[in-house]
């Protein structure tokens, strides 16, 4: 079978940020990227990527999976871009034709565009160094005081650890039926958008009901291994908040102020 | 005819995970033939027949159908792929229709066939494959049993009328009688004039079915001959880890007291030779 990387996939690594408590990594990243709006300038937006670079330098990640990462972003990038360019009224700098680059139109071109890709970077760092089990559990373990207001915190957690389990495992039997159907005649990239779309019936059909089959066997698997909804469950892997992690939520926190403060200067 | 010249398949090329799936294979599959192929898991062996379609391109080398090469612009990849039927493995995973007569009719239908062409190959179809009642055809294919399913879902390729019919494992987890009924089917087709490949790691099978056992191993043809010689080679047999049938241990081992016993296929076989000599 074909293997494929996906976007920000866990690669495991001896790097530190691997050893690093993934409640500490999902909290840092969320509590950054929602301070990536109150940033107001180029200056500390420099800053910050280049934390993000020595991040990622950290994370051993090679640079091509980094630039992959952005790909899905890719368009609404340079749609952003490009109408912060041409459509920013200002002082002008350049003109073509009936569009103009005013100095403005490059200042906010730059600052959204790093902004984006800023954001891409430290989703990119959190998930390449975290394992898929590590972030559900680290995610339900954050998000475990909503139990007070009789939030199914482990179901929730469970679900998506499910899903993110059969992601993979969906792609390739798509993959598989694809070519069971173009076997039968389908070309799923010709003729019209009708016709295209009609062909993706008899790939999404067997793909939805073998789904739901499996989502059958997987319940009854789970409940003869004991599997109980609703009851406490022990951890096999306890989370601990070390030095290193006390060291990281530091260094964030500078981080963050300095890129703050930067302006003042 | 389908012929490759020095196919290579490389998977994941430049990455960590690439592995060499089929390494200068060549080979010419003539009409009428009934070819096997084994080798063990991740040998290559799905790899192969998905090129015989052209559902995967060689990374070199060139897959000719009938003297023109399928992966060149001037062909009509449907053509080829009416021409070239592929069943995949567990093949009911792919059923949508709401009739078996419209999961039946997909293929053909795709291939520009259409009303009593259409009904007649969809019945005959499915007729081969042991479905006698055209009753059948209106039911949905999801309330079939497993080895109905594999069935019709043989038939919605044999409908399309391959020259070439290539099963990837078929008789995987089917019970005695589906598997009866499609070993019935395909040593008829043969006698018909059909080409057939078919991928297996039952060598019982094999016995039955093949003429000429083509083995991979790692990537690479390591044998492509007839059943006997391939039988008869016990090193290479082991080499690439796999089971000789019982009635070919038998047959090796009665040959040191019968010299002269003729290749079995059965049992039935071994005990008519066996027969007949001790009446000499």
């Amino acid at each position: 079978m074909r293997k494929r990387s996906f976007f920000g996939q866990y690669n495991f690594s001896d790097s530190l940020l691997c050893k690093l408590d993934p409640r500490v990594k999902i909290v840092l990243v969320f509590s950054i990227v929602v301070f990536l709006f109150f940033v107001k300038t180029i200056s500390g937006y420099m800053l910050l990527l280049l934390f993000s670079i020595f991040l990622i330098l950290l994370a051993k990640s090679k640079i091509s999976d980094v630039f992959r990462s952005l790909a899905p972003i890719l368009f609404l990038l340079l749609f952003t871009v490009l109408f912060q360019l041409f459509f920013t009224p200002g002082k002008v700098v350049y003109s073509f034709f009936f569009l103009n680059v005013t100095s403005e139109g490059i200042y906010l071109a730059t600052y959204i565009a790093m902004r984006l890709m800023l954001l891409s970077f430290f989703t990119f760092v959190l998930t390449a160094t975290t394992s898929n089990i590590e972030l559900t559990d680290g995610f339900e373990s954050v998000i475990s005081p909503l139990k007070i207001v009789r939030f199914p915190t482990e179901d929730v957690a469970l679900m998506i650890s499910i899903a993110m389990r059969f992601v993979p495992v969906l792609f390739e039997e798509a993959t598989r039926i694809m070519k069971a159907q173009t076997s039968r005649g389908v070309l799923f990239n010709k003729g019209s958008l009708m016709q295209r779309a009609r062909s993706f019936l008899p790939l999404l059909l067997p793909l939805l009901l073998n789904a739901f089959n499996r989502a059958d066997q997987l319940a009854i698997a789970m409940e003869a291994r004991g599997f109980v909804v609703g009851k406490a469950r022990t951890k096999y892997r306890e989370m601990r908040i070390k030095k290193i992690d006390l060291f990281f939520i530091f260094l964030f926190i500078l981080i963050m102020a300095a890129s703050i403060m930067v302006k003042r200067i | 005819m389908l012929e490759l010249k020095n196919v290579f398949v490389t998977y994941d090329p430049n990455t960590i995970f690439m592995s060499n799936a089929l390494v200068d294979i060549s080979l010419v599959i003539k009409k009428n033939e009934s070819v096997g192929i084994v080798g063990r898991i991740g040998s290559g062996k799905s790899t192969l027949i998905q090129l015989f379609n052209g559902l995967i391109k060689p990374d070199n080398g060139i897959v000719l159908l009938d003297n023109d090469d399928i992966n060149s612009k001037q062909v009509d990849i449907r053509k080829v792929r009416k021409k070239v039927g592929i069943v995949f493995q567990y093949p009911e995973e792919q059923f949508f229709a709401e009739t078996i007569f419209a999961e039946v009719a997909f293929g053909p239908k795709n291939m520009g066939m259409r009303e009593t062409e259409l009904k007649n190959a969809v019945f005959s179809a499915l007729k081969d494959m042991g479905f006698s009642s055209e009753k059948i055809a209106q039911r949905s294919p999801f309330s079939l049993s497993g080895g109905e399913k594999r069935r019709v879902a043989i038939a919605s390729i044999i409908a399309m009328n391959p020259d070439i019919l290539v099963l990837d494992e078929p008789m995987a987890g089917m019970d005695f009688n589906g598997k009866e009924k499609l070993i019935k089917y395909i040593k008829n087709e043969i006698k018909n004039g059909r080409t057939l490949v078919f991928v297996t790691h039952n060598m019982e099978e094999l016995l039955e079915i093949a003429d000429r056992v083509i083995a991979l191993d790692d990537g690479k043809k390591v044998f492509d001959g007839r059943v006997r010689d391939f039988f008869s080679d016990e090193k290479l047999i082991e080499k690439i880890g796999i089971d000789i049938p019982s009635v070919v241990r038998m047959r090796n081992r009665l040959k040191k007291h019968y010299s002269d016993i003729p290749f079995c296929r059965t049992p039935i076989e071994i005990a008519s030779y066996l027969k007949k000599r001790n009446r000499l």
